[in-house]
């Protein structure tokens, strides 16, 4: 057997080595530029989303529908206007300082007619055609799904929302109800 | 390296790189993350993914069709045609369809703006509106009103009104309303002509859905003119068959238009002789006893079928045949197009073939010929149409320095008048020029100040069809909360007259808009309905009509029994330094112009030749082999007025003696899409009106084709393999 030459001329290796260097370099680049889905949004105030706080809203009373009425009647949920936020908060007052630049900030949006920027968080891929209105008519609570957003300062993914997710729930419906809801149709339409 | 690196190596080395960028690959899409925004002012109506329907009327011609608009998200996406409405029971044209690109043209002012560096810099500079409006109220208050005058084109009939009264309370000038369009269909000479036999200033009726037999001199009713969408479903309606009867169908044109090629025979008469046809027609009628008895004989006295045959080159055989034809089934019309009154002797010509409809008795029959009623409110009918010898007075007029202050709205002068009618140098000559344009089109570039209107889907109001079976007055109103900051130029006009006091602010009460509109059609309120529920059925329905047919027949004209006398046309200007005929025909996609801006307009194929984008001109195959020209040749057409050039199109369907061209191109403004593309061809036209109907006399325009040696190739959907007269020299 003849053992494999190493390659000896050093004029080759470094040939080599530099293309492999600029090859690795472009690997890792694309990589980086393409995980940064930031850079497809516009406005994006230093790539954070608006600092919006759940917890204290639900513990001062507002109902989930209120500022989400499309989970009631809409085809999409939707997120509040800045003309529903700026609605209470022109006029209430905010007892922490913290709370304090929020609003502040807020009306800074609203003062600049700028939309506000939110990551979203509960995603469905396109082929996936998700009504709320049938769901909360049948009874389920926002939190089946939601998880408890009274207690998240932070919106987090409760649960990893997938088919498996979904059907778990749908195959344990009435009799009657379970052929159209394990139906492909019935979210792939 | 300090390790050597063999083969081995560099292999093992590769692969996993290029395993890793693959896999890199796959991970990239689980990671992205999707950003929501918010509005900041959600749309008033609608939830979010919900799409919400709203009823308005399309303004982009004339016709005043209605249509209903999906909106989502506060957005407009599609517009259709109103099922309810009756003029058009939900069918619409292309222009109709593609005003959505009105709505959000990138090229549309935002602001009113006031032109600093002069005009035809295009430096404009955004102003308050509050400024805006002082600015003009000062300029109105401090000149002369009877030196104040207004140019309108494309005006609804609620504007019309405001117009009317403001420049009436203020005692300016009578406001001129004159568009490319209106002339090219002869819209003005229509109605003119109306009032003339028929006692009546209104636009006949004819009625093409109950005909068994329809004779049109020129008018290309499927593709443009007057209420396309209208005589289209008339159109589909005589040839759905009642009885049987498909309906028989003559288009006597020079060149070979859509409605020529649905019709069952195309007769391509020399331009000018549509109403001596006519004329012949009638008198073999009249001669032969094929009417049955017509009481006006005396009419066709003076007629010679021969010397018509020889003028028109519709042999005297055919004439016979086509008599024949037309008095073969009972319901006949002959139509009047507008090259019927776009040479000299419009009036005769045009009485021609009106007395055609009336030798065989068809006036308020059937099938026939018939007048609008009347609304016998004040305030609800078509905006009147203003001759171009009116339009000339009024360029004389500011050339002599006589107008101090114009405003122009809806009307683009600079492109669609003749360069030699002299509006541009006149121009110079008033002091103020104020524009209500939403874009920059080439007057509103040389405009000092521009207040823009809303377009016409985020505006209010209410038109009357030109041409309608009954009484239909057209709601308007916004599909979304305007996009920039622009005015109802109704809003402006009530503001300044509210500024101005006096008569103006008695004659124009109203605060705003809606409170006009509000006021003023109440009057069409039933009994027993609340006035909110009357306005909420208004813009449910998006109008109010009548929801049965309502007409009058035409009384019968003495004229009819006078010898009517047409010349042969003569030949003009000099046969030989200008062989051809120019038959110039407005596009169905950009009209006169006005839809130049909106590329989907641009790029929606002419349905004869196919070409989208650029300027063309139709030449005989033999005409083009006798030139030395072929298909995508650049030629010169020169007129005694001026010159453009055009790619040539070789096109069977036209006569020898004459070339045509599509008018819509040739923009210099007006935005991306309407810059810089093809020719205007009104250059050609000589720009002295008509002295006997007062028209711009299109049709008579002679020109020569010159080949320049270069080539451009249409934009075309069709190939021209295999077709046989373009098989020349390879090129």
């Amino acid at each position: 057997m003849i053992h494999p030459q190493p390659i000896q001329r050093r004029g080759l290796r470094l040939t080599f080595g530099a293309a492999l260097l600029v090859f690795l370099l472009m690997i890792i680049a694309l990589v980086l530029i393409q995980q940064d889905g930031a850079t497809a949004a516009e406005d994006l105030p230093s790539g954070e989303a608006f600092p919006y706080n759940h917890q204290k809203h639900v513990a001062a009373g507002v109902e989930c529908v209120f500022c989400h009425p499309g989970a009631l009647n809409g085809a999409v949920a939707g997120v509040p206007s800045v003309q529903k936020c700026v609605g209470c908060h022109q006029n209430i007052q905010v007892t922490s300082t913290e709370g304090q630049a929020n609003v502040d900030l807020l009306m800074h949006y609203w003062d600049a007619s700028r939309p506000l920027q939110w990551e979203k968080t509960y995603d469905q891929p396109d082929f996936v055609y998700f009504v709320h209105r049938p769901h909360i008519a049948a009874g389920v609570n926002c939190e089946n799904c939601h998880g408890d957003v009274g207690q998240m300062t932070v919106v987090r993914l409760a649960y990893r929302i997938n088919m498996g997710f979904c059907l778990q729930c749908h195959r344990r419906q009435a009799p009657d109800k379970v052929d159209r809801l394990v139906s492909c149709a019935t979210c792939h339409h | 390296m300090s390790k050597r690196v063999t083969r081995r190596d560099f292999l093992k080395m590769s692969a996993v790189t290029a395993a890793t960028s693959v896999v890199s690959g796959c991970t990239v899409n689980l990671q992205r993350t999707e950003y929501l925004e918010s509005y900041v002012e959600p749309p008033e109506e609608g939830l979010p993914g919900e799409n919400l329907w709203y009823a308005s009327t399309c303004r982009q011609c004339a016709a005043g069709c209605g249509i209903i608009v999906r909106v989502g998200g506060g957005r407009a996406h599609k517009i259709e045609g109103n099922p309810l409405h009756p003029l058009n029971r939900g069918k619409l044209c292309a222009r109709g369809q593609a005003a959505l690109q009105e709505l959000y043209d990138p090229d549309r002012l935002r602001n009113a703006v006031r032109q600093t560096g002069g005009r035809g810099t295009q430096q404009f500079e955004p102003l308050y509106w509050e400024d805006a409006l002082a600015l003009l109220a000062g300029k109105l208050r401090h000149v002369d009103p009877a030196t104040v005058a207004f140019l309108g084109g494309n005006l609804s009939s609620h504007l019309w009104l405001v117009v009317k009264r403001f420049m009436k309370a203020l005692g300016a000038r009578k406001p001129e309303v004159y568009t490319l369009g209106d002339e090219l269909e002869g819209r003005q000479a229509l109605i003119r002509g109306g009032e003339q036999l028929f006692g009546v200033p209104a636009m006949p009726i004819f009625d093409i859905a109950h005909a068994d037999v329809v004779f049109s001199f020129g008018a290309n009713f499927l593709e443009t003119w007057l209420s396309p969408v209208y005589y289209s479903r008339a159109y589909a309606q005589m040839r759905r068959g009642q009885l049987g009867n498909r309906g028989y169908v003559v288009q006597f044109e020079p060149r070979l238009s859509s409605t020529a090629a649905s019709a069952d025979e195309w007769v391509a008469l020399r331009p000018g002789t549509e109403g001596l046809v006519a004329l012949a027609l009638g008198k073999i009628i009249v001669e032969e006893g094929l009417g049955g008895d017509s009481p006006f004989t005396a009419l066709y006295d003076q007629v010679s079928v021969a010397e018509v045959a020889g003028a028109s080159g519709v042999p005297a055989e055919e004439l016979e045949r086509l008599a024949r034809i037309f008095v073969g089934a009972p319901g006949q019309v002959a139509i009047p197009g507008g090259a019927v009154t776009a040479h000299g002797h419009g009036t005769a010509a045009s009485m021609a073939v009106h007395a055609l409809n009336h030798t065989v008795a068809q006036l308020g029959q059937p099938g026939g010929v018939y007048l609008p009623v009347e609304a016998d409110v004040y305030g609800f009918a078509p905006p009147p149409v203003s001759t171009y010898a009116d339009v000339c007075a009024l360029i004389e007029d500011m050339a002599a320095g006589r107008v101090k202050l114009l405003l122009i709205h809806g009307a683009n002068p600079l492109f669609e008048l003749p360069v030699t009618a002299g509006f541009g140098e006149a121009l110079a000559n008033v002091p103020f020029v104020v524009s209500f344009s939403p874009t920059i089109d080439e007057t509103a570039a040389r405009a000092d100040l521009i207040l823009p209107d809303h377009p016409n889907l985020e505006g209010w109001g209410y038109h009357v069809p030109a041409v309608a079976d009954r009484l239909v007055i057209s709601g308007q109103q916004p599909v979304i909360q305007p996009l920039y900051d622009t005015r109802a130029t109704v809003d402006v006009l009530l503001a300044l007259a509210q500024e101005l006091g006096g008569d103006l602010s008695r004659t124009l009460p109203w605060p705003n808009e809606v409170e006009f509109l509000k006021e003023v059609t109440a009057v069409w309120q039933e009994t027993g309905t609340s006035a909110e529920s009357f306005w909420a059925g208004w813009r449910r329905r998006g109008g109010f009509w009548s929801e049965s047919e309502q007409v009058r027949a035409p009384s019968i004209s003495e004229q009819f029994d006078v010898p009517l006398a047409l010349t042969a046309p003569g030949s003009g200007d000099d046969p030989v330094d200008y062989p051809f005929h120019l038959h110039l025909y407005p596009s169905i996609s950009l009209f006169d112009g006005r839809g130049a801006n909106k590329s989907w307009l641009q790029e929606t194929p002419d349905p004869m030749t196919t070409v989208s984008w650029q300027t063309w001109i139709e030449i005989h195959p033999h005409t083009a082999e006798r030139l030395g020209v072929q298909d995508n040749d650049i030629v010169r057409v020169i007129s005694p007025a001026g010159e453009v050039e055009a790619i040539v199109y070789v096109y069977p369907g036209i006569r020898e003696d004459v070339v045509a061209m599509p008018v819509g191109q040739g923009h210099e403004d007006y935005g991306r899409y309407a810059q810089g593309q093809g020719s205007n061809p009104v250059r050609l036209l000589v720009p002295t009106a008509d002295e006997d109907t007062g028209t711009l006399p299109w049709a008579a325009a002679r020109v020569q084709i010159t080949p320049t040696g270069r080539r451009r190739s249409l934009a075309r959907l069709e190939s021209p393999e295999g077709v046989t007269f373009l098989r020349g020299p390879e090129h």
